[in-house]
């Protein structure tokens, strides 16, 4: 009942969890997992290394394994218990594999991660499952035939028949109402699945709890109940919603081994409220279930993932807002396929230089597959930046925030790898990028816009699903473009200036302030402006580069208006550090660690406000010039340049980038008068 | 009333004996699995060319069972049709085709029935692999290891011995290299002058981020400080200042507080997973004793069932 998985590891632990459920009744904390007497953990606060101030762990939210269509269908074999496997710093054979099954290359992280959760498409489980396993009613079906010969454009073919073409309410055509509530849809307003489904996809829902019920054993298999709270795993996946190829796919994370027997899926829940509602429905309180839901490549969306209105065409109302907002405290500022913080092509983002880091240059998941049509250039409205102002401009039209994001990076890798995001040997990423099935084609590894993706981090008090959980609640977390930098960043009114030498930063910074992710509290009465405290040190391995500088970005409303500015904080935007582009040697000096407390002088206490750091690094050569260098591409020779490797001389994409991170930010409301 | 029960109970039982002999009987007898002089040879010779030397009795009798195995499992595969669909046999045998007949211009579908007609399903070596692990897949699949056999497991590895893990709480003053132009020059000469004294509060400059661990292990040190730090804080006695160390930051004077040493738990993913890799090799024993049964197994020069052959 399962795939094949390479011979790697197979999946069986789903009996035992199974038999596990049923024994504790869904309960989170049985204490399975203990790893001896007295060793087991039986609440919080008992993990050897707890810390009250909290400890920054570094982990991937978003990996996709064999289970998802896109990632099945580009040659990945592995299961989610060869994912924690990687995550958890062993070598692993990836795709491609030779005639007899054999990896053709391996991998192996140079760090493990502190946590992984595996997100694969909850869509097509059952397809996929169906279509692989010769003993399922439906494998001999002629969609399942044709996926098997076909695994490319059956992989188009799926995704546009099953999450794509049949949501015509989603047609740019605003003026003709009648269009948006065609049946197409569904008469009781769901998406049909494909025909070898059965009559209500109910063979392929079934289908469907084989690939989910493994995903929960590998999360149990590998999370480290002990009080040496080694590794921590989440129970997730991905609803994968994109009406016209448009994105709205969300990462939904469940707190604890209490999951619904079934995860939401886009086919019968085809809207964020929908799946909101069902999660809802599905994960109970009293259950022991909590989820909450992550957003990601809001760039890829064409106008559709920060849109003011419900699911009906309607303007949010405040209880919209507010379901919104609670139930998505985070957004990926950045993954695999781009950057989502800013743009650099069109409105305020022009005025940012550092807003051109890693953006796609179309605005939804098309790409460039069809020469442009059905795609066009992103849309600032895409980006986190511009959807937190238009947050503010909510909550003062309604009342309400439904963008109150914090942010993470992740990988979303389609080869099983999590935590696989250095710019040195990226192997790209499968997924939707360069299929790699039984040979590995010649050149880039990947699509050269694409890029090797970021980390999440969580500052926690110890590594725990209910500490980390907890923590992406209250948004007490970051994202990175892969390295670990360490980044705080407090506010409040009351921070000292001499806060970055007094030996006791992270203290002050909770004693006197909130950190990254909360709302300041209301200004004293005689307050003057808020401060920010920000403090970064670089990460210390060799691959890594020194912090160039730090900044803070605000935005906010002021008549009515959307403004944002960036202001330089820490360290020196004019370092002179770069890079020589014949070697990817890097020169400059750079900075080891930066820390400053700021205020803004322009805060005017009636103008609602977030602020957000980003600490930048020097220079470094990008993976795709890294893989051009190597190769010994010369662009001033265009004839010499083979096909594979034309990406390299694409004068759109940059050379160099400079890695970074990204603190959530801090939001400033004027007290109700 | 217990011959009432009993009667047609047994009629029952006995006309599915009749019928199973009446199937048995007209069930052609299946092909025996056959390994041949030449296979024995060529085992021989592959054995040879890896390890120098001729097996010996037990050794060739070992690597001849290990064939009948995997050859009893790809017949199984093949009768519960796992090469359908099967992207590698699909593969492989087409490409055997072209390779045969590289003039042919039938589609992969025709060359892929021509083979199965051909038998070459049966007598390629990389299918025969491939259908063997497929099966070897499906009897993990259908293995469970229950939870009171996990956690006997767990209670059992808990009275191994296992690597200790050293857990450290640390102060460090760090010599900034952003400030200085010879930080480790700066911590030596405040280490040489403090002795065993204390750290003046105003030694060295601030590390916001970095100047507290509490319970960190040395993985976790590395991470965040570089494995040169580690390794220094590794080596440290407790309770005196040493150094200096260099980092990417500068260089560090640091005084290990206390140490904690602790077995880990056991790893619980390992001892399922080797409580899952038990529990398949009794499963596909068990099969395998079905197979041997199902199928006759003939052995060049051997006497059925017993390691005699020729030479």
């Amino acid at each position: 009942m399962r795939l094949v998985s390479g011979g790697v590891l197979r999946g069986t632990f789903t009996a035992l969890v199974v038999a596990m459920m049923g024994a504790c009744g869904g309960d989170t904390t049985s204490g399975v997992g203990a790893g001896g007497a007295g060793d087991a953990r039986d609440g919080p606060g008992q993990c050897l290394g707890f810390d009250a101030l909290r400890n920054p762990y570094f982990g991937d939210l978003h990996v996709h394994t064999t289970y998802s269509l896109d990632a099945n269908t580009q040659g990945t074999r592995l299961t989610p218990h060869d994912a924690y496997r990687y995550a958890r710093g062993e070598p692993l054979g990836i795709q491609p594999y030779d005639a007899d099954g054999n990896a053709l290359r391996t991998s192996q992280l140079a760090r493990p991660l502190d946590f992984a959760a595996v997100t694969d498409h909850a869509e097509l489980f059952g397809e996929v499952d169906i279509c692989t396993d010769p003993e399922l009613a439906g494998y001999d079906s002629v969609e399942c035939r044709y996926y098997r010969r076909n695994p490319q454009s059956a992989f188009t073919l799926f995704n546009l028949f099953a999450v794509g073409l049949p949501d015509l309410s989603r047609l740019p055509i605003s003026d003709l109402p009648l269009i948006t509530r065609l049946p197409l849809i569904g008469a009781d307003g769901t998406v049909p699945r494909m025909p070898f489904c059965g009559l209500g996809g109910e063979r392929c829902l079934e289908a469907a709890k084989t690939p989910w019920r493994d995903t929960q054993a590998a999360a149990e298999a590998f999370y480290d109940r002990s009080r040496d709270c080694a590794f921590t795993t989440f129970v997730g996946y991905e609803w994968t919603g994109a009406p016209l190829s448009n994105n709205l796919h969300r990462n939904v994370l469940f707190r604890s081994a209490a999951v619904p027997e079934q995860p939401p899926a886009y086919q019968e829940f085809p809207e964020p409220e929908l799946l909101w509602a069902a999660l809802d429905e599905r994960c109970r309180d009293e259950d022991g279930c909590d989820f909450l839901t992550i957003p990601h490549n809001s760039n890829l969306s064409a106008g559709l993932m920060f849109e003011t209105v419900d699911k009906d065409g309607n303007a949010y109302t405040a209880e919209v807002a507010a379901e919104r907002r609670r139930n998505e405290p985070l957004a990926e500022i950045y993954q695999h396929k781009g950057s989502s913080e800013c743009l650099n092509t069109a409105g305020a983002g022009m005025q940012d230089e550092l807003c051109g880091f890693e953006i796609l240059p179309y605005n939804n998941l098309t790409g460039d597959r069809f020469g442009g049509f059905n795609t066009g250039p992103p849309v600032p409205q895409d980006f986190l930046r511009e959807a937190l102002k238009e947050g503010l401009a909510q909550e003062a039209a309604i009342g309400e925030n439904p963008f109150r994001y914090g942010f993470i990076a992740s990988s979303d890798t389609h080869l099983a790898t999590p935590g696989l995001v250095a710019e040195d040997g990226f192997p790209g990423h499968g997924g939707a990028g360069m299929p790699a099935i039984d040979t590995l084609p010649a050149g880039l590894t990947d699509l050269v816009e694409y890029s090797p993706g970021g980390l999440a981090v969580i500052w926690a008090e110890e590594n725990t699903r209910e500490a980390l959980f907890a923590a992406m609640e209250r948004r007490e977390v970051y994202g990175t473009s892969g390295n670990r930098p360490v980044v705080r960043f407090f506010g409040g009114w009351d921070l000292p200036d001499n806060q970055c030498g007094s030996g006791d930063f992270a203290g002050i910074g909770y004693d006197r302030g909130v950190p990254m992710g909360a709302m300041l509290p209301g200004p004293p009465a005689d307050a003057g402006a808020p401060a920010f405290a920000v403090a970064a040190t670089r990460d210390p391995a060799s691959g890594a580069e020194p912090l160039q500088r730090i900044q803070i970005v605000k935005g906010w409303i002021a008549g009515g208006e959307k403004h944002e500015a960036v202001y330089e904080v820490a360290g020196d935007p004019t370092n002179g550090a770069g890079v020589d582009l014949q070697t990817c040697e890097t020169r400059g000096s750079g900075f080891a660690q930066l820390c400053s407390v700021w205020r803004d002088p322009d805060f005017d206490p009636q103008q609602r406000a977030f602020y957000y750091a980003r600490v930048v690094e020097n220079p470094s050569c990008r993976w795709s010039h890294r893989q051009c260098v190597a190769a010994g591409i010369d662009c001033a020779d265009p004839d010499g340049v083979p096909d594979a490797y034309a990406g390299c001389c694409d004068a759109s994409i940059p050379d160099t980038i400079q890695e970074r991170a990204w603190t959530s930010p801090i939001w400033y409301r004027p007290e109700p008068s | 009333m217990r011959r009432l029960v009993r009667a047609p109970l047994l009629h029952f039982l006995a006309l599915g004996l009749v019928l199973l002999a009446v199937r048995a009987g007209m069930a052609p007898d299946p092909a025996p699995i056959r390994i041949g002089h030449a296979e024995i040879a060529e085992l021989r010779a592959t054995w040879r060319a890896q390890e120098g030397a001729e097996p010996d009795r037990a050794t060739l009798d070992g690597l001849v069972r290990s064939r009948v195995d995997e050859r009893l499992l790809a017949r199984e595969g093949l009768r519960l049709g796992l090469h359908r669909g099967d992207p590698v046999v699909r593969q492989r045998v087409v490409r055997n085709m072209r390779f045969l007949e590289p003039d042919a211009d039938a589609d992969d579908d025709a060359l892929y029935r021509r083979a199965v007609a051909l038998g070459m399903l049966e007598r390629d070596p990389v299918v025969q692999r491939r259908l063997a692990q497929r099966v070897r897949h499906r009897v993990a699949a259908g293995v469970a290891v229950s939870e009171a056999e996990v956690r006997a497991a767990l209670a059992r590895s808990g009275e191994q011995q296992r690597a200790v893990v050293s857990r450290y709480d640390l102060r460090h003053v760090l010599f900034s290299a952003d400030r200085r132009r010879d930080p480790a020059g700066d911590a030596a000469a405040v280490l040489a002058r403090i002795a065993d004294a204390d750290m003046p509060a105003d030694a060295g400059d601030p590390f916001p981020l970095g100047e507290r661990f509490h319970a960190a292990t040395r993985d976790t040190i590395a991470g965040r400080m570089g494995s040169a730090f580690a390794a220094a804080v590794a080596a440290a006695p407790e309770g005196r200042w040493i150094g200096p160390a260099t980092t990417p930051f500068g260089a560090h004077l640091i005084r290990v507080e206390a140490v904690s040493r602790r077995a880990p738990a056991a790893d619980r993913s390992r001892v399922v997973a080797a409580l899952y890799d038990a529990a398949d090799e009794r499963a596909l024993h068990r099969l395998l004793e079905r197979l041997r049964e199902r199928y006759p197994v003939e052995v060049a020069g051997r006497v059925p069932a017993l390691a005699e052959w020729a030479e």
